[in-house]
């Protein structure tokens, strides 16, 4: 029931007449659209972001040694990038 | 006093949230095209959720969650700068170090050029539905819109790629023969404007 979806275009899209893709024209769309956000999300993690958690971690523990404040994301801005 | 379950919780969002980093970061790029912006808009995405920890149900959907977040964070940075993206050649086509061992090299990169000449929420949606097989529900659930408005958006953002695509001529398809057989919008590359 999705392809009956997926084949139509709303008629109001285009003064033309609707267009359809076909199945396979789909279906490759849909490759090259995983194939795509695969490849990102594949690029490996940098370590400014494993960095930025565990200061956002200790900052939290912290806190919570020091007793109740409010956590505030402006704190976290100083860890910006992680880097020196 | 109560540091110890703290920091447990802590220490398993912590987890959970470096689990969730690579697709993220993937969404993010889908968004910006630009992976240093990306990364910020990354970033930033991170301390909010840290920051609003506390609202996050325990055990539900914290990709969901964390998407949410990223996709507000672009989109308020979006209306404060009117950063426009319609940059297909500046953007990750020409930065990503991993191509697909194809000989659909070329290609792979001419429909990244094609993605990011979409408009945004075309993008979102076809990388919502179409790469990551998101229900049109949940995805219309994810962007705040109708379920109508996110198939709609998913049916344009297609064809929108096939006329952008088959503009560079039927021959650049040669190669895949499922596409090659199947006049796109041969005849409609003039009419275009959707």
């Amino acid at each position: 029931m999705v392809q009956a979806t997926l084949t139509g275009l709303p008629s109001d899209l285009s003064g033309g007449p609707p267009q359809k893709l076909g199945l396979d024209v789909q279906a490759h769309l849909g490759r090259q659209l995983r194939a795509v956000f695969d490849d990102m999300a594949k690029q490996p993690v940098p370590d400014r972001f494993v960095q930025l958690l565990d200061a956002l971690e200790r900052k939290t523990a912290k806190r919570l040694d020091d007793g109740p404040a409010p956590v505030a994301a402006t704190d976290a801005h100083g860890t910006k990038a992680g880097d020196p | 006093m109560i540091e110890g379950p703290h920091e447990a919780a802590n220490s398993a969002a912590k987890a959970q949230l470096l689990e969730a980093l690579p697709r993220l970061r993937a969404f993010a790029l889908s968004f910006c095209g630009h992976p240093d912006q990306a990364d910020d808009l990354v970033q930033e995405t991170l301390v909010k959720a840290w920051a609003n920890l506390g609202s996050f149900e325990p055990g539900s959907n914290m990709p969901g969650w964390l998407y949410t977040i990223l996709r507000n964070e672009f989109y308020s940075r979006l209306r404060k700068r009117r950063h426009e993206v319609d940059d297909p050649d500046g953007l990750i086509a020409a930065r990503l170090a991993t191509l697909p061992a194809q000989e659909a090299h070329l290609h792979f990169q001419d429909f990244q050029r094609a993605l990011f000449r979409l408009p945004p929420d075309q993008r979102e949606a076809l990388m919502l539905v179409g790469a990551n097989g998101i229900s049109y529900e949940d995805a219309a659930a994810l962007c705040d819109c109708a379920v109508g408005t996110m198939k709609s958006r998913v049916n344009r953002a297609r064809n929108r790629l096939a006329e952008i695509l088959s503009m560079h001529g039927p021959d650049r398809f040669e190669s895949d023969r499922t596409w090659a057989t199947v006049p796109v919008t041969g005849s409609a590359a003039g009419t275009v404007a959707v």
